[in-house]
């Protein structure tokens, strides 16, 4: 498969950025620069017309981080603000010193920055950049055309979106490069009967071209007699049931669950009830669960993290018993822990915060046919809408579009949507009884932090058998 | 400057290309931003950010058939662009463009703007004391309960926008816009260990007194979540929203009366029906008054022409009930058939009948903080996790937590009741609540 390219801004940047750090060292305790240039294509094709733009990603600019006598300060700016290495690095000297006098700042142990050059390219199979707008539109019209019939699903809307992500982190000893392309396409459908709509959607997503549109041109039969079924969805009978998790309802799952609470600014800021629990039972025994850009390939993986910290692979829960969070710089120093390259950014405008990346549980034994048959009444979940984590409190929050009816270990035909689940998050982790041999990841979310901070990340895993109160 | 250089490329382009740039519009935000990160009272770091964005959308007409044609591409223009780099990425742009066949529509020409936005009083602040005053409103009203409940941790930002759109049209409209936001995390001790509630305000203007306002009811609830015993099964309970899950129910309507929607049959809307009942015999019980609204005071949102360059003014949506005007995108106007009024960013709802006494008078559940509301903008179905309610037996009020809520609002639009209180919201000034009669109430016990 043919490799990325680094963006030539970035290169043709670096002499000057490795200049400006230069001249800010010595007036600092540490001293570094993000530089980004991630450009994107964004293809909507809608009932009656079609848009061509760009990504909420896209972006150019670069972040200066310094901290002096523990404090830390941070200075961004768009790329056409540094035009000489010189005279920019008076200005940005001017920004954080300014910053840093700032009477509440809190001290941090001094920032590290130990030695490391290094670069990755990341490759796909069919390159967005290179390919006609029009064929693309054409594949995208194609895929709504064909998923309207205008008596059952009477609007579709297909999207396509790519980011070709560049970013290079430079401090006196660090120079890291790193260039790689995701892709994130839906197909979205609206059935409706009378004034009642219902609506679902499908997926795809990788660190991949435009190979992913495949994915979704083979699921129009699935999803349109979805959209038919929940036509005649019923309300959910309150309840506390066994439910099978498709692997996004799971990975989501595993995402709010344990993911947030071990998020290790969490930690720093007393927010999370998960530190009184590490070394500690929090799930059952068939329950292990991974955070990690290193490891797996999908969109929320990297080489490299938004403040130059190799990426890793953390174990969060081995087989019921939690180990570890995953990190950014500043709270790992402050709390004298493992950084492990969780320290992500949604621009370089923004913060660095402890960020998850690719979230999942690991695969067990069971197949998907013998977790349905071991279901007496409980509800196959799946199209997830949203989730939302409590750190502080345990408690989980998980919608999905479409519930299907178990009964004596067969489907009844029943649907119901929408589905809120709901559950106190050791309490729903101790009642898994069933993991399949499947392996997923999905990455065609984002992930935010309170309700913005958007990052790139996946989730997923395989089926996952539980019991949660459904409403 | 910028923006001349970018107007030389188009003007290259067109002069060298055979494909021509019919027409174009160019936005230019300039953004400067003050950000603290506190951890009870400490900051975490001090941040600073200085953002310049061009977004330039570019459309390229054709003919087939006699019949007119408008394609177009939205591209971002970099500030370090040199002339050549903006020639080559509008050259993308314009080949992008005429691979779209849409319907033809025409920009907007140039008039005088309706409304003028209010000069915040941020503009007279330094960035430090624009920091300060917003951080002590904060920490001034949370110091007051000092030892019940407190901050745990408070984000602060405080963006000043210049925004400067222009079109091939000859328009030319300036605007400076303020946006204040802040999302912070109370907590309160409980008999079981510590809890917590998280909440976000939007703001426009150093507004002390609303500020202080947002964090002190907080407070006050997180104390009410210490105490909250888990929610109980209910059936046939008027459940009541309040603030900004009241505003998503108001949202719905509005969102859903835009001419993208109906364009697109997103909408099940239709001009001229009465849209808060889904059947000829369903008699509605509190007829509804919407307008799009371009400004309301304290609200960031506010606007004096939209994301096309049309100017906007008040306008009526529904009216007893009955969509009486479609607003949005001028393009799906004019594809549509109806009158151009721009697309708007704030709706005003009037107040209903039932004050807010009354609708407690009565058994009633009250959740004023779930995990994460969500209310589909297409099928009117929403739900969440409740994190506080109060639930009224009859006899008494009790703070409840646990389990969820779900319902689906297009069966329950012709019952619902409106406050006679209103209040500024997020994008709106509508009733602080709504009575809902019909949802699905989930209890843990």
């Amino acid at each position: 498969m043919p490799q990325r390219t680094h963006s030539p801004f970035l290169l043709a940047s670096r002499p000057m950025l490795a200049g400006i750090i230069a001249e800010l060292k010595p007036h600092f305790d540490y001293i570094s620069v993000l530089a980004t240039d991630d450009r994107g294509l964004s293809y909507l094709a809608l009932p009656g017309e079609t848009r061509t733009a760009e990504p909420m990603w896209v972006q150019r600019g670069f972040v200066f981080r310094a901290q002096r006598g523990g404090k830390v300060a941070e200075y961004a700016c768009a790329s056409g603000s540094v035009a000489q290495a010189t005279k920019a690095a008076a200005e940005i000297r001017a920004r954080l010193e300014a910053l840093l006098t700032d009477p509440t700042l809190i001290s941090f142990p001094q920032i590290p920055d130990e030695p490391a050059t290094s670069e990755y390219l990341g490759e796909i199979e069919e390159d967005p950049f290179h390919a006609d707008p029009e064929s693309i539109l054409a594949r995208l019209t194609a895929l709504r055309e064909k998923l309207t019939d205008g008596k059952v699903v009477v609007m579709a809307q297909s999207r396509y979106e790519c980011v070709d992500v560049s970013r290079l982190f430079l401090s006196p000893n660090r120079s890291l490069l790193q260039s790689f392309l995701w892709s994130q396409a839906y197909l979205f459908g609206v059935a409706r009967r009378g004034q009642m709509s219902k609506m679902s959607y499908r997926p795809a997503s990788g660190r991949k071209g435009l190979e992913i549109l495949r994915q979704l041109e083979t699921s129009v039969p699935e999803l349109a007699q979805e959209l038919s079924d929940l036509l005649e969805a019923e309300p959910m009978v309150p309840g506390e049931y066994e439910v099978i998790l498709d692997p996004d309802m799971a990975g989501t799952l595993a995402h709010e669950a344990f993911g947030h609470g071990v998020e290790t600014d969490m930690f720093f800021k007393k927010r999370a009830r998960a530190v009184e629990y590490l070394g500690k039972r929090v799930g059952s025994d068939l329950v292990t669960m991974y955070d990690g850009a290193a490891g797996v390939d999908q969109t929320g993986s990297y080489l490299f993290d938004d403040e130059g910290v190799f990426s890793s692979k953390t174990c969060v829960i081995d087989r019921g018993i939690l180990k570890g969070g995953i990190s950014d710089t500043l709270s790992a120093l402050a709390l004298n822990i493992p950084m492990t390259g969780n320290g992500r950014r949604e621009a370089y405008s923004h913060k660095a915060y402890a960020r998850m990346t690719n979230t999942y549980f690991a695969p067990g034994t069971s197949t998907l046919d013998e977790m349905i048959a071991s279901v007496k009444h409980g509800w196959k979940l799946s199209q997830l809408n949203s989730g939302m984590e409590d750190p502080r409190n345990w408690g989980i929050q998980l919608i999905c579009m479409v519930g299907r009816e178990i009964k004596d270990g067969k489907f009844t035909g029943r649907v119901a949507s929408p589905v809120v689940c709901s559950g106190y998050v050791p309490d729903v982790l101790s009642a898994v009884s069933m993991v399949s041999d499947d392996f997923e990841l999905g990455g065609s979310g984002a992930c935010g932090k309170g309700h913005k901070e958007y990052a790139k990340v996946s989730s997923g895993g395989p089926y996952v058998k539980t019991r949660m109160r459904l409403g | 400057m910028m923006i001349d250089t970018i107007l030389e490329a188009i003007a290259t382009v067109n002069r060298q290309d055979t494909v021509k740039i019919s027409d174009w519009r160019l936005v230019e935000r300039t953004q400067e931003r003050q950000e603290r990160y506190y951890i009870a009272a400490k900051a975490e770091q001090a941040r600073a950010v200085d953002e310049i964005n061009y977004s330039l959308t570019i459309y390229v007409d054709t003919t087939t058939n006699d019949k007119n044609f408008r394609g177009e591409a939205t591209i971002t223009i970099q500030p370090t662009f040199s002339l050549e780099d903006c020639i080559a990425k509008i050259r993308q742009g314009v080949f992008a463009a005429s691979k779209s066949h849409n319907p033809w529509f025409g920009l907007p020409d140039p008039s005088a703007l309706k409304v003028a936005l209010p000069v915040s009083g941020f503009e007279a602040l330094s960035p430090t004391d624009r920091v300060d005053v917003v951080r002590g409103a904060f920490y001034s009203a949370a110091a007051k309960l000092e030892g019940s409940a407190r901050i745990n941790a408070l984000e602060l930002f405080i963006t000043k926008e210049q925004r400067r759109l222009i079109n091939s049209r000859g328009i030319d409209y300036f605007a400076t816009l303020w946006r204040g936001y802040s999302e912070f995390v109370v907590e309160a001790e409980g008999p079981d260990g510590p809890v917590e509630l998280f909440d976000d305000i939007e703001f426009s203007e150093p507004d002390t007194a609303r500020l202080a306002m947002a964090i002190e009811s907080r407070l006050a609830q997180v104390r009410d979540r210490a105490l909250a015993k888990p929610m109980p099964q209910l059936e046939h309970i008027p459940v009541i929203l309040r603030g900004k899950e009241a505003e998503e129910v108001f949202s719905w309507f509005f969102n859903n009366s835009c001419t993208e929607a109906i364009y697109s049959k997103a909408s099940a809307f239709e001009l001229g029906k009465n849209v808060q009942k889904a059947s000829d015999d369903e008699e509605v019980v509190e007829p509804l008054d919407l307008w799009a609204e371009p400004v309301i005071p304290g609200l960031p949102s506010s606007r004096a022409f939209d994301a096309d360059g049309f100017p906007l003014e008040r306008t009526p949506v529904i009216e007893h009930g009955v969509l009486t005007t479609l607003v949005g995108s001028v393009r799906h106007a004019d594809w549509l058939g109806v009158p151009r009024r721009g697309s708007f960013p704030l709706f005003s709802v009037s107040p209903g009948s039932m004050s807010l006494e009354t609708m407690h008078a009565a058994p009633y559940l009250e959740p004023v903080m779930f995990s994460d509301f969500q209310l589909d903008s297409v099928t009117g179905d929403f739900g969440a996790e409740v994190r506080l309610a109060y639930y009224f037996d009859g006899n008494s009020v009790v703070p409840v937590r646990g389990g969820s809520i779900s319902g689906s609002l297009g069966a329950m639009r012709a019952s619902m009741r409106r406050s006679s209180e209103t209040a500024t919201a997020t994008i709106s000034r509508c009733p602080v609540a709504v009575m809902l009669q019909g949802a699905t109430v989930t209890g843990i016990r």
